[in-house]
């Protein structure tokens, strides 16, 4: 598919920057049903967006830019050079949790309520988002052997130019990105579900869609991570598999706390704004 | 209360709008595959066998055939000689419009005798892939005095090789004396200087390669499905191969506009 989608004169619009506008837009009108059949106001995802489109571009390029310190501690310009590539979906999304998390205090709204509301958008979101990596060929599984069998199944071509090096002579990977959106997807139908019944028969703790989805999101995210391409051959986890399953060990923490902080009175009082 | 919201609104899409333009990827690209991406090389090459009825999948009929090459013309398409690709692919020379190479491998007789009047009617170029030791000593593939027409009105002649093996199963100098042979062969005959070769049943790898190109060919092509640009080996270019089905004329429309999605999934050939 390329890079560039087209140009308006000397200006090029990114394929991948398209997809994730796409990403929010469907986003917007899952979260515009979900705040519907609540009862809730669309404005307040309005504002949401509004400070967290920006805040989590910021803080996705700041986590690329600490990640990666070394490509741009000798050239400081280059870290405003956003068309050379490069945004971090943890910075991301941390950003973006941060915006709902403040303004959901600053106008008094709960907090695990309203992340209940947007978590099918997130996780379809980030779904779009290894499909975006999958047609731009950034995410390269292990190289599979040249003589495959023409049995149809899922594979990835990655063109001459894209390949790693040292990888030349080989024309099929292990499409991992894609393995990731199948199993993202899973997630986001299981959350929709989950905000069905939550609506329907109010049995469902608000915050718990938020950290299952995200517990299970995280845990994809460190699976597939054997299955890239750069993982150090002496089996050690590279930074995006640590990062994730500490996510998900985080989520499922809260989520213990806070089912069981009316039983136990320290953590109850230790944790209390986890209410 | 109401206009704030608009405003809000306002803002939100224009927000929308401006990410396409500050997000090209999510890990650090190389700026000359983003520079080529954005000057949009993407041909179709498309690969033929046999012209002529026989129900086989590698024979596409002729009247199948004039209706593909009468499609082709109508929607505007340009055909382009192997050397202009390379031209294009090395130096960045303009393609015109819509351009399509349109090449077939073998030599078979059937191709001087049904596709080339059709392809003469509609003013197109072609390439022939021709298997050296074949011609002039098998009844079904063309003489090289045919061969020679052929070159003279527009339809390059390049090599297949001297015997079509599969040059991943011969040892070096086996698959060294296929390319240089053959195109000594050819150079011979038709007096020119043959600079394309295709891959006998596709195989390749990264050494053979590099002897192709010790042997004096420019550019090789294989039958992985998918389009040509900027970023495809210029030893290892992806083609279209068109066949005969059950609905010949849907599959080639098919495959002459899906392509980009079919190579994303790696589609092996079906």
């Amino acid at each position: 598919m390329g890079i560039v989608a087209f140009s308006i004169g000397d200006v090029n619009v990114y394929w991948y920057g398209i997809i994730i506008t796409i990403a929010i837009l469907i986003g917007m009108i899952i979260t515009w049903i979900n705040v519907y059949l609540r009862g809730q106001e669309f404005s307040r995802v309005v504002d949401i967006l509004l400070f967290g489109i920006p805040v989590g571009f910021l803080f996705g390029r700041l986590g690329q830019v600490i990640l990666h310190w070394d490509n741009y501690q000798n050239n400081w310009s280059e870290i405003l050079q956003c068309a050379h590539g490069g945004i971090s979906i943890y910075g991301a999304f941390l950003g973006f949790i941060l915006v709902v998390f403040l303004y959901t205090s600053a106008k008094r709204l709960s907090f695990w309520f309203w992340l209940d509301i947007l978590v099918p958008a997130i996780v379809f979101a980030l779904m779009l988002d290894q499909l975006g990596h999958f047609v731009l060929q950034v995410t390269v599984g292990t190289p599979l052997p040249l003589n495959i069998p023409n049995d149809h199944s899922l594979v990835q071509y990655i063109e001459y130019d894209f390949r790693p090096s040292g990888f030349e002579g080989y024309e099929y990977f292990r499409p991992v990105a894609l393995y990731q959106a199948i199993a993202q997807f899973v997630v986001f139908v299981a959350s929709i579900i989950l905000s069905f019944l939550q609506i329907r028969r109010n049995n469902i703790k608000q915050g718990t869609i938020f950290l299952i989805s995200i517990f299970f999101v995280a845990l994809i995210r460190f699976f597939c991570g054997f299955l890239y391409l750069g993982a150090p051959a002496n089996d050690t986890l590279h930074f995006g598999q640590i990062t994730c399953l500490l996510g998900s060990m985080l989520c499922l923490c809260i989520w213990c706390l806070r089912k069981y902080q009316r039983q136990n009175f320290f953590f109850g009082t230790l944790f209390k704004f986890l209410k | 209360m109401k206009f704030s919201y608009l405003y809000k609104k306002i803002i939100l899409v224009m927000l929308l709008v401006l990410i396409p333009l500050l997000l090209p990827g999510p890990k650090i690209l190389d700026q000359k595959l983003v520079a080529e991406s954005a000057s949009d090389t993407s041909v179709v090459i498309l690969n033929y066998h046999k012209v002529d009825d026989m129900k086989i999948s590698l024979s596409v009929a002729p009247v199948d055939f004039e209706k593909q090459m009468a499609y082709l013309k109508e929607q505007g398409y340009t055909t382009i000689t192997a050397d202009q690709l390379l031209d294009n692919l090395e130096n960045g020379t303009e393609l015109p419009e819509k351009p399509i190479l349109i090449t077939f491998d073998d030599g078979y007789e059937d191709n001087y005798k049904n596709a080339y009047p059709v392809l003469k009617k509609y003013g197109f170029k072609a390439t022939i892939f021709v298997i050296t030791d074949f011609l002039d000593r098998y009844p079904n593939y063309i003489t090289w005095a045919q061969a020679q027409e052929l070159q003279q009105n527009g339809i390059s002649i390049e090599s297949h090789t001297v015997q079509h093996k599969s040059l991943t199963e011969l040892n070096d100098e086996e698959v060294r004396s296929e390319l240089i042979n053959s195109k000594k062969a050819i150079d011979e005959h038709l007096g020119k200087d043959t600079r394309y070769i295709a891959y006998p049943t596709g195989t390749y790898n990264l050494h053979i390669a590099q002897m192709v190109k010790d042997a004096g060919y420019r550019a090789a092509f294989t039958v992985k499905y998918g389009n040509v640009d900027k970023a495809s080996n210029i030893y290892a270019l992806e083609r279209v191969p068109i066949f005969h089905t059950e609905n010949t004329f849907k599959s080639f429309y098919e495959r002459l506009h899906y392509i980009p999605i079919f190579e994303h999934l790696g589609w092996i050939k079906s």
